[in-house]
């Protein structure tokens, strides 16, 4: 190479300056080494000037749009999928918290917002601590509901009383393991706010005959993105009652109608094993397929439409500092997920579930769009919140508790 | 370095601004260290200092620098080759490596297949006649007696048969508990009508044994009787009821937690396989307790038939057929135990 410093790099492009740096010996050329990597960050100075303004001519007033990208490969996930779900069954579902935090490591990094990935950073240990807790209380659960009715009833009120506890306690817990660009996501905990929103609304809502239900609905999500926190900057919602209103009558058409089909197939199916003159044995095999079949389109049905239109609303009126989103969840294609999933996971006796769950995270992500108003760079962190206990969430995440996401 | 660069993207932990960088680790064992090129400065960490995090399937690679700062990695091959190279080993390896070949997979579901089953089958069961032994017999008493409370509120009314017909019935039951070793002496009989539950006896924790009047009526003669006490007496001795309780709950939660991890949809859908188990679990100790109450028969002179007669004129009054018995269903197939019954092997308990 010559004498130390008589290297021109201005000529090099781009890759030859990136492979050189990574085979010059600096301690035998100082001078060599200091050109290229002076020459390297003028480039890279001017790359980023390009690119901003490139971004300013983009959108006239700085809007950029950023769909998440979501890369799981299925076949992938669905090794890692069986191999965690062996070993916990192999170490007596001591296993299942390493699992857990696998699996939604895969998720979490495969899902990108403007080139970066997020990041999960749970800790099995605790989660494990959690997850024993979820287990004892779980147990004790179905042995009250067994030993007598009432046991039921008295757990189902600990639980209820204890429910905006947990959710509050389960939302900071997952917003403060959640990371993208090197911020955390955090939660900040208002207990008093919870129990207002979820136990207030939730009894007005029962007390008018789910009249005021929807309102209920609306502060719930209101309540947990309002309290949302990435890095310093928060998150609002202004999402309307009036929108939740009109899914609700909706929802209680689309009930009505399907209970009537469902009504008028088990009569004419009556009839005809009459007119064929079936057995009573199979007349019962065939009305419980019927019911069990209505059952899963009545859920799906009723699921994907509320989810799609309320998750529309929320997401369409949440802003994160200057930022927007735009949310197009369409009813009909989250039916369409939920029903074929179901379908096929029965058919496969499981082994469908890794591709369900990714055909699902990848619909729900790729139908949501940040609306970038100005730079993505200039979030700042807060001062760094300590995770909670993982009790909450595992208890919470056991019973089906969550805030409609 | 054979590798090449390694490209990765450089976030300072104070804002969200990203910044291209180029890593490279050099030195071995402790003394390795990280090197971060990027624009603004290049600096070096002890790779001990790092916290490397986890690697799954093809995903990026995060990197928590010392200081708050932290790391994604674009290039994983090269970067996974620089720290062999470094001789520094990640935790999470053995795992790639299973997770990383079809064959580890499908050793996988056969694993998850045994495993399932066979807890399912012979754990949660051997489990749950371990842990009844730690109940305290006043929870069965509890639960037996708050069960009969219950029933007598919904669907039972006092017994109509005349007196004379009931103090027959106690002796009879007092016969076939008797046999029953020391706990016998705590069993007592029920008599209720039965109202809308027809011809039916069952047995509850605590030694109860319930005998409705339509089931007394429909039975030709006390053997036939006798060998329903003793086939209820069967549960009770086994402690039927309190397994059940724990096995249910058992099985639920295996289930849920093995079938229950994809959304709420699925978690309905870990609620069939359950009842299934459950109704798989009631068959079997009906078949236990049938071979319980064959035993007794055979050994006081009671022709095992008469209990056979009776479930077969029970099933005809309830309308069930020979055949009926599904995957659902809480009793095994009419036929098969009428047959065990009279062939001379009660039906095996599986």
């Amino acid at each position: 190479m010559g004498i130390d410093g008589t290297v021109d790099y201005s000529g090099y492009t781009r890759a030859q300056l990136d492979d050189a740096l990574t085979r010059i010996d600096g301690t035998a050329y100082p001078l060599n080494y200091g050109h290229l990597v002076a020459e390297r960050d003028r480039r890279h100075a001017e790359e980023q000037s390009a690119a901003a303004a490139r971004a300013e001519a983009q959108g006239a007033a700085g809007i950029v749009r950023h769909r998440p990208e979501f890369k799981a490969e299925p076949r992938e996930y669905f090794r890692i999928w069986i191999v965690n779900l062996a070993l916990t069954i192999v170490t007596l579902g001591i296993y299942s918290a390493w699992a857990k935090v696998r699996k939604l490591r895969y998720f979490y990094s495969c899902t990108t917002l403007a080139g970066s990935a997020f990041g999960y950073h749970g800790d099995p240990a605790r989660i494990l601590r959690g997850r024993i807790i979820a287990a004892a209380l779980a147990a004790a659960y179905f042995g009250a509901g067994r030993i007598s009715p009432r046991g039921t009833l008295v757990m189902l009120a600990v639980i209820g009383l204890l429910w905006p506890w947990l959710l509050v306690k389960s939302r900071m817990f997952t917003m403060r393991v959640t990371s993208w660009r090197g911020l955390r996501f955090d939660f900040v905990p208002d207990y008093l706010g919870a129990y207002r929103v979820l136990l207030g609304w939730g009894f007005v809502g029962i007390l008018t005959f789910g009249l005021l239900m929807p309102r209920f609905v609306c502060e719930r999500y209101r309540f947990v993105l309002t309290r949302t926190r990435f890095g310093a900057s928060a998150f609002d919602c202004e999402a309307r009652a009036s929108i939740f209103y009109r899914t609700m009558f909706g929802t209680m058409g689309i009930g009505v109608v399907l209970g009537f089909a469902f009504l008028l197939v088990m009569l004419a199916a009556g009839a005809a094993s009459h007119a064929a003159g079936a057995s009573p044995a199979v007349v019962r095999v065939m009305s419980t397929g019927v019911g069990v079949v209505f059952y899963a389109v009545f859920f799906s049905v009723i699921h994907g439409y509320t989810h799609a239109r309320n998750l529309n609303e929320v997401f369409e009126t949440t802003t994160l500092g200057p930022h927007r989103f735009v949310s197009w969840l369409s009813a009909g294609d989250l039916i369409g997920i939920y029903l074929s999933n179901l379908f096929l996971i029965v058919v496969t006796l499981g082994l469908y579930t890794p591709w369900a769950q990714i055909r699902l995270a990848r619909y729900r992500l790729q139908s949501i769009e940040l609306e970038a108003h100005g730079s993505l760079e200039e979030f700042t962190a807060a001062a760094a919140a300590s995770v909670p206990a993982a009790a909450g969430e595992e208890i919470a995440s056991f019973f089906d508790l969550d805030f409609g996401f | 370095m054979a590798g090449g660069v390694i490209r990765a993207q450089l976030y300072d932990g104070r804002t969200s601004g990203s910044r291209e960088a180029h890593l490279s680790v050099a030195g071995t064992g402790e003394l390795a260290h990280l090197w971060v090129r990027a624009a603004g400065g290049d600096f070096s960490v002890p790779l001990p200092a790092v916290g490397i995090g986890e690697r799954v399937g093809e995903t990026n690679r995060l990197l928590q620098l010392p200081g708050g700062a932290s790391v994604e990695v674009l290039d994983n091959a090269q970067f996974d080759a620089a720290l062999a190279g470094a001789e520094v080993s990640t935790r999470e390896a053995p795992l790639r490596r299973l997770e990383s070949r079809w064959v580890y997979a499908l050793a996988a579901v056969l694993a998850t297949l045994v495993g399932t089953v066979g807890a399912i089958r012979y754990g949660i069961p051997a489990l749950a006649a371990r842990a009844v032994t730690y109940i305290p017999a006043d929870v069965d008493a509890y639960v037996g007696t708050d069960s009969l409370r219950m029933l007598d509120r919904s669907v039972f009314q006092p017994s109509k048969l005349p007196p004379q017909r009931q103090a027959q019935l106690r002796g009879v039951f007092a016969e076939v508990a008797a046999d029953a070793g020391a706990a016998g002496a705590r069993y007592r009989l029920e008599l209720r009508d039965g109202g809308s539950l027809g011809p039916n006896a069952f047995a509850l924790p605590a030694g109860i044994v319930v005998l409705t009047d339509q089931l007394a009526q429909l039975a030709h003669n006390d053997d036939e009787l006798r060998g329903v006490f003793a086939h209820e007496v069967g549960h009770l001795v086994n402690r039927h009821a309190m397994r059940m309780l724990v096995q249910d709950s058992g099985s639920a939660l295996l289930l849920v937690g093995v079938f229950g991890d994809a959304s709420a949809v699925s978690s309905t859908l870990a609620a069939a396989p359950t009842l299934l188990v459950n109704a798989a679990y009631s068959r079997d100790f009906e078949r236990e307790a049938d071979a319980f109450a064959f035993r007794w028969m055979r050994r006081h002179d009671v022709a095992p038939e008469h209990l056979g007669d009776l479930l077969e004129r029970l099933g005809a009054a309830h309308g069930t057929e020979a055949g009926s018995g599904g995957f659902l269903a809480s009793h095994p197939d009419l036929r098969e135990r009428v047959n065990a019954l009279r062939s001379g092997g009660a039906a095996p308990a599986r």
